[in-house]
């Protein structure tokens, strides 16, 4: 067990290092909200709880993954690239003419299940793959990573109470809680609290995580595979920016970007770790 | 046999509903394939009683959630299968309009958007339940093909047109029953299969109108004696707004001298803006157009009172023939 978290740590350290490597000759990508959502991707695909066939992004029998938040979809390239759905090169040509990699997720690239960027959405699509896995009796499951911020539109509490009157047990949303959006502190500025009551009041089954820690992870994610009728709500807590001390928890780094000295700074911290 | 006025007609007269129609065959489609799914935005039809009775699963109530039900639709066709998404036309266009860019047309998946009572059919209802925008809107959207039924006989093979392609689409059925355009004896020049993309039901020398849905019986019913006249007036049933038959159309409006657009619709977002980017520019000067004024229409008098009212009076536009 400790071998496998202490692995899927390892993964952390350098999906954090490849995303700054990724993204900073680009010069555009949002670095701070891909690096809270670190050990919720790399638990789901390091952990063997995602299901899912290296070098073949449309495996029939695969579980879904999605990234809701769009603008950190990007956070997922290297695993991507990792599992062989894309050359590694790939990555060097983010953002770039020549790339097939852009800052938003859409379907055009291979693993990105669907278009995100206009917050939402995915949840919906996630239900209505997991309406049909169910009625054909397949155990595939979509995970689904949404920001706290998205809790704000409308149409994912129309997606909340689908899903849950249709039993949806094989969807699992895990909320990327780093409590920021673009303004500022979302307690601050417009109250999402008690996000927890309000998701299990809508018949879902829900779990509070410290979102970094791997074990803790694991064991939400273990108790979300049970079949009890009910979709699972995972609220991961999380620090945004995690891992660039500079940026930890300070709202403009939404969608700042680091100037030359800030890119040294957060390459360095980064590959210290791994 | 003599054709009724729609004007004449009853709410529930002997003629059957198109959306009625439109559910058998999408029943019957089930029936052969179970990756067909209905899904619904609080709003029924008598033939959907059956179709929930024999294939429950298939058939998904949304609840009045537009937004959620395009999603839900987008997620069954990436896995698959062919989704019919149905609701009243401003609620499934406009209201989940950001849905339909993302999840449906970004992708492209074979969902079809049934819209039921498109321009001015929900007339007295007001502006929150007309869609007098919807032709545009839409067909600003990539991958979308608009289809108008404009009878019975339009609507049923539109329906197997749109099951056996499995494109996306948006598809817009009146809400009311109207007698059969396409059976009439006097039409003999309409593509039968509906891959054409419009249908010049009678044809003409001298003037031709371009409409599509309700108008078309609007059109037919004033004009008659226009057609009596030496074949003046020819009559085309645009029932395929994207994509557009350009080439087709071009071909078959160079014959005529004049070209008359009848529209429910805003003139900013219908079927001139549409026809105006597309057709040959050298038809352009040849054309005038009917449609709606760009402002909300607070008024009762029903939907023909409220054409006329607002500057589409078919009565006047043949006369002025």
């Amino acid at each position: 067990m400790k071998t496998k978290i202490d692995f899927i740590r390892k993964k952390s350290n350098w999906l954090r290092y490849e995303i700054v490597k990724m993204v900073l000759p680009a010069g555009q990508g949002h670095i701070a909200s891909a690096m809270s959502q670190v050990e919720i991707c790399t638990t789901l695909f390091y952990g063997g709880f995602l299901k899912y066939k290296k070098n073949n992004p449309n495996y029939k029998d695969r579980d879904y993954f999605m990234i809701s938040k769009g603008h950190s979809a990007m956070g997922a390239y290297p695993i991507l690239s990792d599992i062989g759905y894309f050359k590694k090169k790939e990555l060097e040509k983010f953002g770039k003419p020549n790339g097939i990699l852009r800052i938003y997720g859409d379907k055009s690239i291979p693993g990105v299940e669907c278009s995100t960027g206009s917050l939402s959405q995915a949840p919906g699509i996630a239900a209505g793959i997991c309406y049909h896995n169910k009625l054909r009796k397949k155990g595939n499951k979509c995970y689904v990573i949404i920001s706290d911020g998205e809790n704000y539109e409308g149409s994912i509490w129309e997606t909340a109470m689908f899903a849950s009157n249709y039993n949806l047990d094989n969807l699992i949303i895990i909320i990327d809680r780093n409590k920021q959006i673009i303004l500022g502190k979302t307690e601050n500025l417009m109250r999402l609290e008690p996000l927890g009551k309000k998701w299990s009041s809508f018949g879902w089954d829900v779990q509070n995580v410290n979102g970094h820690s791997i074990k803790d992870l694991q064991s939400c994610f273990k108790k979300a595979n049970k079949k009890n009728g009910k979709p699972k709500l995972i609220i991961a807590n999380t620090i945004k920016g995690k891992g660039i001390s500079f940026m930890e928890d300070v709202t403009r780094w939404h969608n700042s970007f680091p100037n030359t000295y800030e890119a040294k700074q957060a390459l360095k911290e980064v590959k210290n770790e791994t | 046999m003599k054709r009724r006025k729609i004007s004449a007609l009853k709410k529930f007269s002997k003629f059957e509903f198109m959306r009625d129609i439109m559910i058998k065959e999408i029943g019957l489609g089930i029936k052969k394939n179970k990756d067909i799914f209905f899904l619904n935005a609080d709003m029924g039809a008598p033939a959907l009683d059956d179709v929930i009775k024999n294939y429950p699963k298939n058939v998904i109530h949304c609840g009045i959630s537009e937004q959620n039900m395009i999603t839900v639709g987008s997620g069954l066709a990436l896995r698959g299968s062919m989704v019919f998404c149905y609701g009243m036309a401003p609620f499934v266009t406009a209201r989940c309009y950001e849905q339909l860019k993302i999840s449906l047309s970004a992708m492209n998946v074979p969902v079809c958007v049934v819209g039921i009572g498109p321009g001015l059919g929900y007339a007295d209802a007001g502006p929150t339940h007309y869609a007098t925008e919807d032709l545009g809107i839409i067909a600003a959207l990539p991958n979308f093909n608009i289809l108008t039924a404009a009878d019975d006989i339009s609507c049923r093979i539109l329906t197997k047109r749109i099951l056996n392609s499995k494109m996306l689409s948006y598809f817009r059925i009146d809400r009311d029953a109207f007698p059969s355009v396409y059976n009439r004896k006097n039409l003999k020049y309409f593509d039968k299969s509906f891959k054409k993309g419009f249908n010049e039901i009678i044809r003409g020398k001298h003037t031709c109108i371009i409409t599509s849905g309700y108008l078309v019986h609007k059109v037919i019913d004033y004009s008659e004696n226009l057609k009596k006249k030496k074949n003046y007036l020819g009559i085309i049933d645009l029932y395929q707004h994207s994509p557009l038959n350009t080439k087709g159309l071009n071909q078959v409006l160079k014959r005529y001298k004049k070209i008359i657009i009848i529209d429910e619709q805003v003139e900013k977002l219908g079927t001139k803006s549409i026809l105006f980017n597309e057709i040959n520019p050298s038809l352009l000067s040849k054309i005038k157009s009917y449609s709606l004024p760009n402002k909300f229409i607070f008024e009762n008098g029903g939907r023909d009172y409220l054409l006329e009212k607002n500057g589409v009076s078919i009565k006047e536009i043949i006369k002025s023939i």
